[in-house]
């Protein structure tokens, strides 16, 4: 197999974790929820409250910087460690355009940083899945930083940017202890490019990251459920979905009213969520009955799946039959955790257009106008999979 | 117990340990299909979590060759219980039982209680309340049917009425907060059994209501001898396990329901009980008159 990225900057882990000290701003994550191309939420921690929380926002190619204020500031939910949030909303935004930003909190800054918004335009973009990054810190602080090398890389040459991290749950192993997701929001920090890019991460919930600190570490409204979908370019759909909330109520008719009307907007249409419809270890969650038939009445072109442990991708599958026309499943996760054995003897890995295998690993897919490109990149660099999904349908697409 | 009394049994107490007996059983069979062939378990994602997260690295083989060896002797001894339980049994079982309460406590697995004044630590103890019914259930019969020991009927009731309670009230809590299994089961049951589809919202409503009858019944069962609470513990666990098979198929669920089987036997059992007093105070009080009579 070969070596698609290479360079995987260890070295690079040394000085990414900020400090959390006093208002030093810390663990900054660049949360896209709503349309990236003009909106982000910037995201960061600080030790003590603080009174003034902003961000100083510059666009590419201007002198000045405008001022945006953190809009939630507030304590996580938990006694211990002391640790605060602050969310900063950005809109109005241009497309496919670099913005410099430093966070602010009582006069310490964090460093110079940024980051590029998605394209208005049909030009081909990269988003990297991958799941499980709830055990083995030392693997997960890896891969997060072979994902701040492949965001680097991709940007060089004629490769195809990445542009976002679709992080498909079970983030840390218990969802109410606020030391873990501090763990984690720091290792976090690793994504961040060489050149100080931030990589924008799209999130889902996982069973392991209940609780409502998930939503102040992501910028969610209290209370929110965690589905969405957005555009990363005008021609691709991302359905975000949350196995752990109500599957057959409001989210169903939810999914239902998004595909229907996304189907004949877009030429590729992706869901990611986190228990498997199609497991290649554990069993179907109860997505297979609830969402399967609305996935593949809508074409869904592509489904992101974690929980498993494992690298899994099924032949096109329409009613549990092989069918060319049918939707596949990929992922199961490898940002850190052990990896299990799939089982390949099931039904629909039973079969040579099915591929499963053990190993950390991120999803690296590429949408341009005639195909997805998917492949499994391995810590470490090695390609493990690759495959190609063609466009299903001609979309017309608006001048 | 004289061997005279013990042949004089009436029907009614070997309606109680058979009770006992059956419920036991199905939970083993349930066990047997959960451990042995579906295996995903609780208990083999705490033997094989890295001790960073609370297991016991130990490898995916060696933990698989456990969950099969423990769901294979779970069924053999829900055979052994049907044909005559015995401390030798039950203690393992009421053990695994505990043994499968704990890994969920480690793993983070179940229902994610929300209470704000707990610690997230102590919150997660959370699976003990849930499982209590189905750890008490082999435990109960052990101390009500023991084979060549002694019968400690009352210490059995007592925790049985408690395990039961305890399941109930932990329940309830997941219904009045909405767990939203729970709320799908509500939809999908409904739109199998009626051909109706029951918004969120309603099933949200229901449940909340549910909820709050599950903590009151819970209470009443440990603190009065009420028999129509206890029938609708025996109904109501019925129907809630077997909710499962309802939402989502025999194929998927039928396990599911059968681990639930302690939900509504041991309110059975305990409802059994009850009559079983009443027929030996009025075997007594028969009794007594005529011993008085014959002495005269």
């Amino acid at each position: 197999m070969a070596l698609l990225f290479v360079t995987v900057r260890l070295a690079h882990c040394a000085w990414a974790d900020a400090a959390i000290e006093g208002t030093n701003p810390a663990q900054w994550r660049l949360v896209w929820t709503k349309d990236p191309a003009t909106s982000a939420t910037l995201c960061w921690s600080t030790a003590v409250l603080g009174e003034v929380n902003r961000v100083h926002l510059r666009k590419e190619g201007e002198d000045e910087a405008t001022i945006v204020a953190a809009e939630r500031n507030g304590r996580y939910s938990s006694e211990s460690p002391e640790l605060y949030y602050h969310h900063a909303k950005l809109s109005d935004l241009q497309p496919a355009t670099q913005y410099h930003v430093e966070l602010e909190s009582d006069g310490q800054r964090s460093l110079p940083l940024y980051f590029v918004t998605a394209p208005a335009d049909d030009v081909p973009i990269g988003l990297v899945f991958g799941a499980d990054s709830r055990s083995g810190l030392e693997a997960r602080r890896q891969v997060n930083a072979m994902l701040a090398a492949m965001m680097a890389e991709s940007y060089a040459g004629d490769r195809v940017p990445i542009l976002a991290f679709a992080h498909g749950g079970d983030f840390i192993n218990r969802g109410r202890q606020l030391d873990q997701w501090s763990q984690w929001m720091s290792d976090y920090e690793l994504t961040v490019g060489p050149d100080n890019r931030l990589l924008p991460i799209i999130p889902t919930r996982g069973n392991h990251d209940g609780g409502k600190i998930f939503n102040e570490v992501f910028a969610f409204p209290e209370g929110d459920d965690n589905y969405y979908a957005i555009n990363l370019g005008p021609q691709v759909r991302l359905v975000t979905l949350n196995t752990e909330t109500s599957l057959a109520g409001d989210q169903r008719t939810w999914l239902a009213e998004e595909l229907a009307a996304s189907r004949p907007e877009k030429r590729w249409l992706v869901t990611q969520y986190h228990r498997p419809a199609f497991p290649a270890v554990k069993v179907p969650w109860h997505n297979l009955v609830l969402w399967v038939p609305l996935l593949e009445e809508h074409n869904v072109d592509l489904v992101c799946e974690g929980d498993g442990h494992n690298i899994k991708r099924t032949p096109p599958i329409r009613d549990f039959r092989f069918d060319s026309t049918g939707v596949v499943y990929i992922g199961e996760g490898g940002l850190g955790v052990g990896q299990r054995t799939p089982k390949s003897s099931r039904w629909y890995l039973n079969s040579p257009q099915a591929k499963t295998g053990q190993g950390h690993h991120v999803q690296l897919l590429t949408f341009d106008e005639q195909k997805i490109t998917y492949r499994v990149i391995k810590l470490g660099g090695e390609m493990f999979d690759e495959h190609f999904l063609p466009v299903r349908t001609a979309v017309a697409v608006a001048p | 117990m004289s061997e005279l009394q013990q042949r004089e049994e009436p029907a009614l107490w070997r309606a109680i340990t058979w009770t006992l007996r059956i419920t036991v059983a199905c939970q083993c069979l349930g066990n047997w299909r959960w451990l042995a062939q579906i295996e995903e378990t609780p208990l083999l994602g705490w033997l094989h979590d890295p001790v960073d997260i609370g297991g016991w690295n130990w490898s995916e083989a060696s933990s698989l060759a456990v969950v099969h060896t423990v769901g294979w002797l779970a069924l053999l001894a829900g055979f052994l219980v049907v044909l005559r339980p015995c401390a030798f049994v039950l203690l393992p079982l009421t053990l695994l039982q505990a043994v499968l309460a704990t890994a969920m406590w480690q793993i983070d697995d179940g229902f994610p209680l929300e209470v704000a004044w707990l610690s997230p630590q102590v919150a997660a103890l959370f699976p003990y309340t849930t499982q209590a019914a189905r750890i008490v259930a082999p435990l109960g019969l052990m101390l009500v049917d023991p084979w060549r020991g002694q019968r400690h009927e009352r210490l059995a009731i007592s925790m049985l009425r408690w395990g039961a309670a305890i399941a109930f009230f932990a329940h309830g809590i997941e219904a009045w907060q909405h767990h939203p299994v729970f709320v799908d089961l509500m939809i999908g049951s409904s739109e199998r059994l009626l051909g109706w589809r029951m918004s969120q919202a309603v099933a949200e409503q229901l449940l909340s209501i549910l909820g709050v009858v599950d903590m009151v019944v819970s209470v009443a069962c440990v603190t009065c001898r009420c028999q129509p609470v206890l029938w609708w513990m025996a109904f109501w666990g019925a129907v809630t396990a077997s909710s499962r098979i309802a939402a989502n198929g025999w194929d998927m669920a039928w396990h599911t329901a059968l681990v639930r089987a302690p939900h509504a036997g041991i309110p059975l059992a305990v409802l059994l009980y009850f009559r079983w007093i009443e027929w030996r105070k009025r075997k007594n009080s028969v009794e007594l008159p005529s011993k008085s009579s014959e002495n005269n």
